[in-house]
């Protein structure tokens, strides 16, 4: 990076950390500091929205997705449009007529204590669990590429983000949340204008090319339970995931209850029904494009080029040297191959055609199993690396093609991101402790002034933990996963709370409760015996707690009705 | 006109009343705007499918 991309990465970022604290200055009151300013609009909302589930790996890693597995990743969203819609037209109306501060708010209102309790203890848990994640995953991507120390790096942005978000609560949040999208957008609006720019086919040719490398697959109407991505895995695995987070996941709940009026709530749900599915076809395009335009310019061996230059000097046989070579001299023939086959698809002539198009293919494989040799090899001289380069090929292809200054304001979008979404998370996790057990269990009477105080100090400790989790994290690289795989476990029994709580009145606290111990005792258990893809865990995990419940709620006897708002403060 | 906060409390889960507006030209009605995000959503899956399928 040249002194000209670190003004601009050092610029907005603390430019827009100072304006958002200096915007929510001398913020005293409670509703303020946990709802943000009353008046907020539908597109700040909107914006809030979409900033806070992007975070830095939508924009650092999702384009490596389209690279090596192109556009099905889409049909992970498809579930979203139809529960924000659910969300809007039944969670959101509820959620403001109670006036709640939290989401778990509403079960005590609906059930009793300890079912609040257990939904706020489950958000805690998976998102105190993930919060180190948004922040170490970009760390170590970045510091990796940009050669700078990875704790250094997580503790600037943590120390960052954590500043302003105790500083100015919700309202900072999703001030800043706007200007940082307004990065994010711009950054990832020019990469892709800069590398239509850059292709040396034209758009039609680029398609071409990566239809035929099979990299277009947006859409598989497979029942194939173990194809991780498929239109019905997305609209009905998506569809619980989608409810599960916006509609019951305070990090999210926080962003939309912050609207002046129900209609800027619903319409900044509505923005994201519209534009999440089309904002992530282009990510996922822009990486098949960057596929497109490696196919034509060379491209490393291994994109995680610090784990390569290290297995490189670790290697006395040259093997790895030697992969390389292998390497460009395919290219070489791939890029030859492919100009052909374009060539002779332009002059109508469908054998050369076809003959070129299996000659490309065919060379594409052989590249394929280079690289899978090399990455073995990294693999072996140092253990510690992830063999799945992906998540390094356009942050490369950012440094190694774009102009200085773009590159400046790319990593920017991707600190932004991170910041975004880091700041709703540490906002959530400070307002549910304190408004779901400080002031719910342990100091009932109390000034606002007092809770805004609570709430800054649960914040500053929430964030302390994620910085904790962050600089440990490179101990145990497989608590990414982990923590991954606790969100979609915990996921399903949280929404079957909600669900039961609106839909099936019959039920009380008692028997949702119960169900719900049990219904999350059963997902674990089923995670440990069978291999099916994670986003079926939501809808095992919500429809076996509804059942349950109203299992237990018949052994029970009839329901008495909603619980009394009296000894359920909020 | 919502109601009073007390009944609220006594039934959260009520059923609340639709009326307020949307401030949208043509889409006036909440249910119109659901039908039209769920038409656009359908739109884009068309959209796909025909990319993977002229592509393929």
């Amino acid at each position: 990076m040249s002194p000209l991309d670190f003004v601009i990465l050092i610029g907005t970022m603390a430019g827009i950390a100072a304006y958002g604290i200096w915007r929510t200055r001398g913020s005293r009151k409670l509703s303020h500091y946990i709802k943000g300013e009353p008046t907020m609009g539908w597109a700040t909302i909107g914006i809030s929205v979409m900033a806070t589930q992007a975070s830095a790996i939508t924009f650092i890693s999702t384009p490596g997705q389209g690279y090596e597995s192109g556009l099905d990743f889409v049909q992970n969203y498809f579930g979203m449009p139809l529960a924000l819609i659910v969300i809007a037209a039944v969670f959101l109306p509820v959620y403001r007529r109670l006036d709640v501060y939290t989401a778990y708010e509403f079960l005590g209102r609906r059930f009793d204590a300890k079912t609040r309790l257990l939904g706020a203890g489950l958000f805690l848990l998976q998102r105190g669990l993930a919060a180190g994640i948004t922040i170490y995953a970009p760390a170590i991507i970045l510091s990796t590429m940009l050669g700078w120390r990875l704790d250094l790096t997580i503790l600037l942005s943590g120390f960052l983000v954590i500043l302003y978000t105790v500083a100015g609560g919700s309202e900072a949040v999703s001030l800043t949340q706007k200007y940082q999208m307004a990065i994010i957008s711009g950054g990832m609006a020019t990469a892709f204008i800069i590398l239509l720019a850059k292709l040396p086919a034209n758009l039609g040719d680029a398609l071409t090319v990566a239809g035929g490398f099979k990299k277009l697959e947006a859409v598989s109407f497979s029942f194939d339970v173990n194809r991780r991505y498929t239109f019905w895995s997305g609209l009905l695995g998506g569809l619980f995931l989608s409810l599960s987070y916006f509609g019951t996941d305070q990090s999210q709940v926080q962003r939309y209850l912050s609207g002046a009026s129900l209609r800027a709530s619903r319409l900044g749900l509505m923005f994201n029904a519209l534009l999440k599915i089309p904002m992530q076809f282009f990510i996922l395009l822009l990486g098949v494009l960057v596929f497109v335009f490696y196919q034509f310019e060379p491209q490393p061996v291994f994109f995680n080029q610090a784990a390569w230059n290290y297995a490189v000097k670790h290697d006395p046989d040259g093997k790895l040297r030697s992969l390389e070579q292998e390497s460009s001299a395919i290219h070489g023939q791939k890029a030859r191959l492919i100009r052909a086959w374009l060539d002779a698809r332009h002059a109508g002539d469908r054998k050369a055609e076809a003959d070129a198009r299996a000659g490309a293919q065919a060379a594409l494989e052989h590249s394929e199993a280079v690289r899978t040799e090399a990455k073995a090899a990294v693999l072996a001289a140092n253990p510690g690396t992830k063999g799945n380069d992906a998540d390094y090929v356009f942050i490369t292809f950012v440094l190694d093609h774009l102009p200085h200054g773009i590159i400046g304001l790319l990593v920017a979008a991707f600190f932004a991101a991170a910041l975004s979404s880091k700041a709703a998370e540490l906002n959530a996790l400070g307002s549910t402790t304190t408004v779901d057990f400080y002031r719910h269990l342990i100091r009932r009477e109390a000034d606002d002034a007092h809770y805004v105080a609570a709430s800054k100090w649960f914040t500053f400790l929430w964030g302390m933990v994620a910085l904790a989790f962050a600089l440990f994290a490179n101990l145990a690289e497989n608590l990414i996963q982990a923590v991954n795989i606790v969100g979609s476990i915990f996921y399903g029994v949280v929404l079957a709370l909600f669900l039961t709580a609106f839909f099936v009145k019959r039920v009380g606290g008692t028997a949702v409760f119960w169900a719900a111990l049990a219904s999350q005792a059963m997902v674990i258990a089923l995670y440990f015996s069978l291999n099916i893809s994670y986003l079926w865990y939501n809808l095992i995990g919500c429809a076996a707690c509804v059942l349950l419940s109203l299992l237990i709620q018949a052994w029970l006897g009839p329901n008495p009705g909603p619980a009394a708002p009296a000894p359920f403060r909020s | 006109m919502n109601p009073p906060r007390d009944q609220a409390a006594r039934d959260p889960a009520a059923p609340q009343n639709d009326e307020e507006a949307t401030g949208l030209p043509l889409l006036r009605s909440w249910k119109r705007v659901y039908l039209f995000v769920a038409g656009w959503f359908l739109i884009w899956v068309g959209l796909l499918v025909a990319l993977t399928v002229l592509f393929s």
